[in-house]
């Protein structure tokens, strides 16, 4: 077994010694593009999308009396979660940049409120349908929900599924980081008569505190992961592997806590009906994660009640740390850029979960809510 | 006892209504699956038939260019003020994409917040679809039999 590791630690360093390689041929390669001689981009070459979403939530307790995320009991509370902006250039035919740029909370700079944040930020060049490459800040292709995973017009529910996509907000840390800047090589192609398979892989910067991981990656060794993905009869069946691995810095004196993590991503979508699931495992250093979900749903013309029941395991060498979720909602499409969602939530949580403040505090229910408008 | 009665009868007149309208839509259904939807390109293009699963990927966005490695520009076609399945965008989508318009909506809302592509332009007007096949050498569209024009060129479709 500790053959083997070491066998995949040397096999994992030469094939970093190798994507290093390769992504300084990528970028030259990208650059070499961008400083192709053309005019500005006319307007009928930029497209502009955006979305709005403004919740409203209320808890029938507090998480704990210490958790400033936590909603008030008494009266709820409306949230200006959302105002996003996104841009595509198409500079070139086979040239493009992309930026996402979300205003959180409703930022407030002056009073240190919210956050202004570039989601995402990168030039992608074709050469094939199967070959594209991209170079800067994307979200990390993982799972079903991460690269939409505040885009709420492109999915059911008010959040997304929190036991795989925000497992640090349920007392663990993320599956897989949310971003990576770097290199990035996609593609798809079609395997037969409605069969498509895509793919997506990446090496970049790894993980760190206290600094821009967008600027400088501050531990020794680059990140590297990538995504799988296959379609059957039209979508009808759709499954997935997302893979990561890179390390973590964690602290001023580690820097390098090896951090891993895959999910596993399945869907069946039968006319008006729908089911989607993923299991994810994560290991940072010495804890272990887990976290899965599972969620049909079904459409009557503009409304689709939907059901999810989600749980995560923050670390399996402690008893009683779970965080489980059962919710129950419906999206209704009011119109062609408006959505109406209503969700009721049941939490259960182990009484040594992170998150869990003051004994007592372990379940409780939330109502949530979400008017999201795109263009 | 008259009460009765007239509710009776307000029923039979509701009844009767649902009945005449719902064969008003069926007629209607009918009447536009009849025409025959055909693959539009520009008369410069010299691909000589197209599979459903080509048009699919270039529809949803997945194959963006023809053989010749030039760029494919598919556009869509949703007149206004009609029943939106039952336009020729609901219709050429059904049949060719395998998808239901709410669905395809779905998709495209998923590719363009994931950075992933823009979903084809979406055009009013028959002769707004004519124009901008016969303008661009890659470009390819759909319409009903008879709104061809001589501008363009029909491409058959295998199944």
């Amino acid at each position: 077994m500790l053959m083997g590791c070491t066998a995949l630690t040397r096999a994992l360093k030469a094939s970093r010694v190798f994507m290093i390689a390769a992504s300084a041929v990528v970028a030259t390669v990208v650059m070499s593009a961008a400083f192709h001689p053309a005019s500005a981009a006319t307007w009928g070459e930029v497209h502009f999308h955006g979305y709005f979403d403004f919740q409203y939530l209320h808890n029938t307790k507090p998480e704990g009396p210490d958790d400033p995320s936590s909603p008030p009991m008494d009266n709820g509370t409306f949230d200006f979660r959302h105002l996003t902006l996104l841009l595509d250039a198409n500079v070139m035919q086979e040239l493009l940049i992309r930026a996402n740029i979300e205003f959180d909370h409703a930022v407030d700079t002056e009073l240190g409120y919210g956050g202004f944040i570039l989601e995402y930020g990168f030039a992608e060049y074709m050469i094939k349908d199967w070959l594209k490459l991209r170079a800067g800040k994307a979200l990390t292709p993982y799972g079903f929900f991460n690269e939409i995973h505040d885009a709420s017009p492109a999915y059911l529910s008010v959040t997304v599924p929190d036991s795989i996509y925000k497992a640090d907000k349920r007392g663990g840390f993320l599956l897989i980081p949310k971003w990576i800047t770097g290199l990035y090589a996609l593609g798809n192609t079609s395997l037969c008569d409605g069969c498509d398979l895509d793919y997506t892989v990446f090496i970049g910067n790894g993980e760190s505190v206290g600094h821009n991981e967008a600027q400088f990656d501050s531990n020794p060794n680059k990140a590297v992961g990538g995504r799988v993905q296959l379609s059957l009869a039209d979508e009808k069946y759709q499954t997935g592997l997302s893979v990561f691995y890179g390390d973590k810095a964690v602290s001023e004196t580690n820097l390098s806590e090896n951090h891993w993590g895959y999910v596993l991503s399945l869907a069946y979508n039968l006319a008006n009906f729908g089911l989607k699931g993923e299991y994810g495992q994560a290991k940072l250093g010495p804890r272990t994660e887990y976290g899965w979900y599972i969620q049909p749903s079904y459409r009557i013309g503009r409304y689709t009640p939907y059901l999810r029941a989600q749980s995560n395991d923050p670390d399996d060498r402690w008893p009683d740390d779970y965080w489980n979720t059962y919710l129950a909602g419906v999206n209704i499409q009011v119109n062609k850029h408006m959505f109406l969602k209503v969700e009721w939530r049941e939490n259960m949580r182990g009484k040594n979960n992170n998150d869990v403040l003051k004994p007592g505090n372990e379940d409780f229910g939330e109502f949530k809510s979400s008017v999201t408008i795109y263009f | 006892m008259d009460m009765i009665k007239r509710f009776a009868s307000v029923r039979a007149l509701l009844l009767t209504g649902l009945a005449v309208a719902l064969f008003a839509v069926i007629g209607q259904a009918d009447a536009s699956s009849k025409r025959e939807l055909v693959v539009i390109v520009n008369k410069a293009n010299s691909v000589g038939s197209i599979s459903r699963a080509e048009l699919s990927s270039i529809y949803l966005g997945k194959r963006k260019t023809w053989a010749t490695g030039e760029t494919v520009k598919p556009c869509d076609l949703q007149e206004a003020g009609v029943d939106e399945e039952q336009t020729a965008m609901g219709q050429f989508s059904a049949r060719y994409i395998n998808k239901d318009l709410s669905s395809l909506k779905n998709y495209w809302i998923k590719m363009i917040f994931s950075g992933k592509g823009d979903p084809p332009p979406l055009l009013k007007k028959v002769e707004d679809v004519i124009h901008f096949v016969s303008e661009d050498s890659g470009s390819l569209g759909y319409l009903y039999s008879d709104q061809v024009t001589g501008a363009v060129r029909v491409v058959p479709v295998v199944e």
